[in-house]
């Protein structure tokens, strides 16, 4: 089932790299933004999440601390890895055992050549309501984000591959000169 | 004069700014204020007296709705927190500390400022580019085209201990 495909990716994969396509569906049923990028991401609990369409945005987890860099706000805003579920779904996919510890996991049946499970988060800190992971072949292959106000985020990831060599560097960042640094 | 952006993609002539009674916008607010800076996902609806204005993680979850009626303002947040007041201003401080103007935020952001507004410096298309209104510095550093009655794309709006950077990604009327 999908659980079982979840774990087999979680306990088989140490670093992974995809393309990722976002698409945020209001409660109205409007569809919202749309968004592209790359991703990857260092187990346990390093990744890097980048948006490269429309914007450049990119979010970063070291392990200790979250960065986030708005290139064209100039802005770069650290938060503790605690906010991390909220900001992006590569740090559930990079964490330790955030999966197991931190959610219910259910059978969701499977549709569109996926099989799904449901993850509730177990403390409502998650910044979201539910998330959905859609497996085939041990892997990720799409992610829903349900938020806590109706609000759906569909993710669609390619090109996914599985324990790639990676470039040293890819989970540190380092503040641009001149961007305004915030937060911790 | 305000940098323009690169060729956009095809965007429908616009209304004359004094007549927008309605507007929505999709884009990204970078607020900077000691420990509470933060960037967070800007989704505006606007329709006469009533404002819906979602703040959202990068992926595009809610993480706090403002709502505002003429009776009156919600503040409703992700973990199930509601708070209300008589007026939104007073509720945004629930995200920037600092009471912001929402009447003058919407003047602001499509391009125009109130009566009291001074030091007004339009750009060579006649649009403005910089005042000081209700105490606030605003700075219109792009328009999302060359058009006189082109809406605003980049805008920047300080006041003491405070600054709002504001990117509209997309303009929905």
């Amino acid at each position: 089932g999908a659980i079982d495909q979840l774990n087999q990716f979680l306990d088989a994969t140490k670093t992974a790299s995809a393309s990722f396509s976002q698409k945020v569906i209001s409660k109205t049923g409007k569809p919202g933004q749309s968004a592209s990028g790359t991703m990857s991401f260092l187990r346990p609990g390093k990744f890097r999440w980048e948006y490269t369409k429309p914007y450049s945005q990119l979010i970063v987890g070291d392990g200790a601390k979250l960065w986030s860099y708005d290139k064209e706000l100039n802005q770069v805003v650290i938060k503790p890895m605690s906010a991390a579920l909220g900001a992006t779904p590569a740090a559930l996919l990079a964490g330790s055992n955030d999966l197991k510890k931190n959610f219910t996991l259910k059978e969701d049946g499977s549709a569109d050549g996926l099989e799904w499970v449901e993850a509730l988060p177990k403390s409502n800190e998650a910044g979201f309501e539910r998330v959905r992971i859609g497996l085939k072949d041990n892997l990720p292959q799409a992610m829903e984000v349900h938020d806590n106000f109706g609000q759906t985020t569909l993710l669609q990831f390619s090109g996914f591959v599985r324990n790639p060599a990676l470039a040293t560097g890819s989970f540190s960042f380092t503040p641009p000169k001149g961007a305004d640094v915030v937060g911790e | 004069c305000a940098s323009t952006p690169p060729a956009p993609k095809e965007i429908p002539p616009r209304p004359d700014r004094e007549s927008l009674q309605k507007f929505a916008l999709n884009g990204r607010v970078a607020i900077l204020q000691g420990t509470k800076s933060n960037t967070v996902r800007l989704a505006w609806e606007h329709a006469g007296e009533s404002d819906a204005i979602g703040f959202a993680s990068p992926l595009g979850s809610l993480l706090a709705e403002l709502q505002r009626t003429r009776t009156g303002a919600i503040w409703l947040t992700a973990d199930g927190e509601r708070y209300e007041a008589r007026t939104a201003d007073r509720l945004i401080t629930r995200l920037t500390d600092t009471p912001v103007p929402i009447d003058s935020l919407i003047l602001w952001i499509t391009g125009r400022v109130g009566g009291r507004a001074e030091n007004i410096l339009r750009d060579p298309f006649g649009r403005i580019q910089s005042a000081r209104d209700e105490g606030w510095e605003v700075r219109i550093t792009a328009y999302e085209s060359e058009l006189p009655n082109a809406l605003p794309r980049n805008l920047e709006v300080e006041y003491p201990g405070l600054r709002l950077k504001i990117i509209v990604e997309e303009w929905l009327l």
